[in-house]
């Protein structure tokens, strides 16, 4: 006879594993394209029958002139705009906080940046700053540049600023959104308390309602900077010709016709991969931190 | 401080189309020094009065006064209140002392002094000691101490108190209230109560403000809400009661074989509260006394000598219910709760007592 509670006992111990099933796969698949990385970075591919460890191309990476401008440079791009955007949003959470999230003001400031893909935003901001571009051209005829091309380029300009402002358009929205619901609750709940005990508005806000989103907007800064780090695309689009962004010149190793220069790709990519490790870990120590203050 | 709230109304909603009155057109007076209750059930619209007047919301109409001097102007931070929510609000980032001390950080005080002042307070509400503590650690009693203590810090010209007990036990409940009052008294601070426990506005109370769906419906020392409540919901809001439905018909209540007098009551369709501490029950036949309580006659509640006999009707059961049994009385659809001694035999039937003073009988909502 079939023992129903012992298969009623084995559905319930399989059954989170199978619910977990497809969120394992995607862990899988991210795990087989790292694991896959690291071994190339140490010359092994075997589909090229190279079996062997060699540190070489670490060694011909940490050797590079021009490694230690890129990894400031990348690490300047990512602090930048990663700053800019906690204080965007920051300032842009408290404004919809401040108007009750009204449903348009919302989606104009938030839904919509989050929703178009960066290389809409390098087009629209290129078709808007550069020689040609519309505010060139009305600061010329206001009279506040001598001629459309005296504004600084925003293609290629040292200063990554093309880069920092396409950033800034795209992650101030993402920290508003992970932050105005704590926001909101947090400017509800206790600016009451704080109003009636004599703060400000102003005094509430940085008394009050911004220690107790520390940990959102700290979680929200990590994702940003981690991700400006190792983003590619806006600085091969925007950036300067030198010094080249860490994944600019991981990219152009990577598109080598020589297939076996992937070895030397996939070195820069660890060391991208170091940066980003750390800014992970920090996540988890504040994810932790909160965990514990709760 | 003399608070004054003067016909103040208060719609809300997401649009001006769904807007609900919360508050309309209430007025109340809290003299200086006062300890004032706001008594309503939910949705009564008393924490919402109570926003109103720190200036937490904006009234529609209307005006708050403080000392005589209209203070619609000012903004919650500049009048200088002190507020307990019902749900505590200690600011989660800063120490049991920090907390305490926030009112005054805001006012400028020097660190070292505040956190004397606080330590000072907390001394008052017996957590001295717990100054460094987090206030997660805290249990309810002591987390709603430590609101009170900084509701207090800045020395407010009157304390607003938003159901400040309702999260507590029963056992808590009675020490917090004692805690309030001694420092009601000590400080001499005007203080507004928000609370639906009617015996606890009773007991706390100087004044007693009952509102109802955003209305004031009746202000008064405790006692005149007690004796000569003027709804149906205040009548019945102090303790146990039963609510009879029925009809006045020439000054008296008649609901199936019951009559109370009902002078003042116009004709027609009438509730009437009866409070359980001013009934009791007799046989109807002195024979049938020994059917109340089994073996023994005593086992009814003896009869006040000064009782009104209100009619008959027929023990449905009887329940044990601690210090004493009820029995309970078909009238009509409803039932009548009477406290007796003894277990009552169900289908008997009883005479009805009523104490004039504990029945109250009004006409029925149209």
């Amino acid at each position: 006879m079939v023992d129903r509670l012992a298969l009623r006992r084995a559905g319930r111990a399989v059954a989170p594993y199978l619910l977990m099933a497809p969120a394992l796969v995607l862990v899988a698949v991210f795990l087989y394209g790292v694991v896959g990385g690291v071994l190339q970075g140490f010359g092994i591919m075997p589909f090229l029958g190279r079996t062997d460890v060699t540190f070489e191309y670490w060694q011909q990476v940490l050797t590079r002139p021009d490694l230690a401008q890129s990894v400031s440079f990348s690490f300047y791009l990512a602090l930048a705009s990663s700053l800019w955007a906690l204080a965007g949003g920051i300032v842009l959470s408290a404004a919809l906080c401040a108007v009750r999230q009204t449903r348009l003001v919302a989606l104009v400031d938030v839904q919509i940046p989050l929703m178009c893909a960066h290389i809409l935003v390098v087009l629209f901001m290129v078709s808007l700053f550069s020689g040609s571009g519309l505010v060139p051209r009305v600061l010329h005829c206001l009279g506040l540049v001598a001629a459309p091309s005296d504004f600084p380029s925003i293609v290629g300009d040292a200063s990554g600023w093309g880069v920092l402002a396409v950033y800034a358009w795209k992650e101030v929205p993402f920290v508003a959104f992970c932050t105005v619901a704590l926001m909101s609750h947090v400017s509800d709940r206790f600016g009451e308390a704080a109003a009636t005990l004599g703060a400000s508005p102003l005094r509430t806000f940085f008394t009050v309602t911004l220690p107790l989103c520390k940990g959102a907007l700290m979680k929200a800064f990590l994702v940003v900077f981690a991700f400006a780090f190792g983003a590619y695309e806006v600085p091969f689009l925007l950036g300067p010709t030198l010094p080249k962004a860490l994944p600019v010149l991981a990219y152009i190793e990577f598109q080598n016709p020589d297939i076996a220069n992937r070895s030397v790709a996939m070195a820069l990519n660890g060391v991208m991969a170091l940066v980003t490790t750390v800014a992970a870990i920090a996540y988890f120590v504040v994810l932790k931190r909160e965990g514990k203050g709760r | 401080m003399r608070l004054d709230v003067r016909g103040v109304s208060l719609s809300l909603g997401e649009r001006k189309r769904d807007a609900r009155k919360i508050l309309d057109d209430v007025s109340f007076t809290a003299p200086d020094g006062a300890f004032v209750s706001l008594l309503g059930e939910s949705g009564a619209g008393k924490s919402t009065l109570l926003k109103v007047v720190a200036g937490i919301l904006l009234q529609d109409e209307g005006s708050v006064c403080f000392d005589g001097r209209v203070v619609d102007g000012l903004p919650s931070h500049k009048r200088n209140l002190g507020f307990v929510f019902q749900d505590v609000r200690l600011f989660p980032h800063m120490s049991v002392a920090e907390n305490v001390a926030y009112p005054l950080r805001m006012a400028g005080v020097v660190k070292r002094e505040r956190l004397a002042r606080a330590a000072d307070l907390l001394e008052r509400v017996a957590l001295a000691g717990f100054g460094d503590r987090s206030p997660a650690t805290l249990s309810g009693g002591q987390a709603q101490r430590v609101a009170l203590a900084r509701a207090l810090a800045g020395k407010p010209a009157a304390l607003l108190l938003d159901e400040p007990f309702s999260g507590l036990d029963e056992s808590l409940r009675e020490d917090m209230r004692s805690l309030v009052l001694r420092l009601h008294r000590e400080e001499g601070v005007t203080c507004v109560m928000v609370t639906h426990d009617a015996v606890e506005a009773l007991m706390m109370s100087d004044v007693v403000v009952a509102l109802d769906a955003g209305r004031v419906v009746q202000a008064g020392v405790p006692q005149d809400l007690y004796e000569r409540p003027a709804t149906r919901k205040i009548a019945a809001s102090f303790g146990d009661c039963s609510v009879l439905s029925g009809e006045v018909r020439g000054g008296a209540f008649r609901a199936a074989g019951l009559a109370l007098p009902a002078p003042g009551v116009r004709d027609g369709a009438a509730v009437a509260v009866l409070r359980h501490c001013g009934l009791s029950l007799a046989p109807a036949d002195a024979s049938e006394a020994p059917a109340f309580a089994g073996a023994s006659a005593s086992g009814v509640a003896p009869v006040p000598s000064d009782a009104l006999a209100i009619g008959e009707a027929t023990v449905r059961c009887g329940v044990f219910a601690g210090e004493s049994y009820l029995a309970r009385l078909d009238v009509n659809d409803e039932t009548l709760t009477v406290p007796v001694a003894a277990l009552p035999k169900p289908g008997s039937t009883a005479s009805v007592f009523a104490d004039p003073g504990a029945c109250f009988v009004f006409s029925a909502p149209k």
